[in-house]
């Protein structure tokens, strides 16, 4: 069993602008939790298809019922992150698979995103969103996905503002930046969580990752 | 943006300032020979590289060397 989470975002820019603020986007103020980007491998192949690989790392915030869960020591706090894309130009498709190479053993988020130009208006793109998160934790299957589907709903629009943010910047420098909205606290996502989860580590006896 | 490591940030700064180049003023406008930034890409590539090792990240690609065209 795994959780899935469908969204769509759009974006008042044209395709071609959106990719090349998708290449610009870090850093930006909705952003402060990732903490490195680099491109990996690319290459372009004979239809005009670029294919890249990048690698980001990130600021893994967790609740602080599932602490316990991580091993002490800082480098299980960071989550490193690869990110495949597909940018076709003949079909004004691009499509990024973003999923995560480490705390496997805890969960595995993948989400898959395509951009499209807006069928009714080209001026406008559309990006639609699905990300699947598994957890094979035992005891924690269902408390850890959800909360990881809760986290992701509010990452993937703080990731789509900060998109927005540099498209505003890159393409629309004579207006003022849009407000930036205040960045929430993953944290307190948890809270309805917590006493189920309160539940489970009584009765659990599981302590390591 | 930071990169992984200190090492490659010039680099990287260096080749993402020329694939973005490339990006808008030829390849959407249809012009994708992608010799403009390979030179550049070599180099940041083999930073990156070692740095993951460091690292210690598995990445199958690295393990399998692609022998396509690159940018």
């Amino acid at each position: 069993m795994v959780k899935t989470y469908i969204s769509q975002w759009l974006y008042t820019f044209p395709w071609s602008q959106v990719v090349t603020g998708f290449w610009q986007k870090f850093p930006n103020p909705y952003t402060g939790h990732i903490l490195s980007e680099d491109v990996y491998d690319r290459t372009i192949t004979n239809d005009q298809i670029i294919i890249t690989k990048r690698l980001l790392t990130k600021t893994n915030k967790i609740p602080r019922w599932g602490e316990f869960l991580f091993s002490r020591g800082s480098a299980s706090t960071i989550a490193f992150i690869i990110e495949e894309s597909i940018c076709d130009l003949k079909q004004k498709t691009f499509t990024t698979v973003t999923k995560n190479i480490n705390l496997k053993s805890l969960m595995t988020i993948e989400e898959t995103c395509i951009y499209h130009p807006d069928k009714n208006n080209e001026s406008r793109t559309i990006s639609e969103k699905k990300v699947i998160a598994t957890s094979e934790l035992f005891g924690f299957k269902t408390t850890l996905e959800t909360f990881a589907i809760q986290r992701y709903k509010k990452n993937q629009e703080l990731a789509s503002l900060g998109l927005e943010f540099i498209l505003h910047e890159l393409f629309l420098p004579h207006l003022p930046l849009p407000t930036i909205k205040i960045t929430p606290d993953t944290r307190s996502l948890s809270s309805k969580l917590s006493a189920k989860a309160k539940k489970i580590l009584k009765s659990s006896n599981n302590d390591s990752v | 943006m930071s990169s992984i490591s200190p090492a490659c940030q010039t680099l990287k700064d260096e080749y993402d300032a020329c694939f973005n180049s490339w990006f808008s003023e030829h390849y959407l406008k249809g012009d994708t020979t992608a010799d403009m930034c390979t030179n550049l890409f070599k180099k940041y590539q083999a930073c990156i590289k070692e740095a993951i090792k460091e690292h210690k990240i598995t990445l199958w690609e690295l393990e399998n060397e692609p022998t396509t065209k690159k940018n």
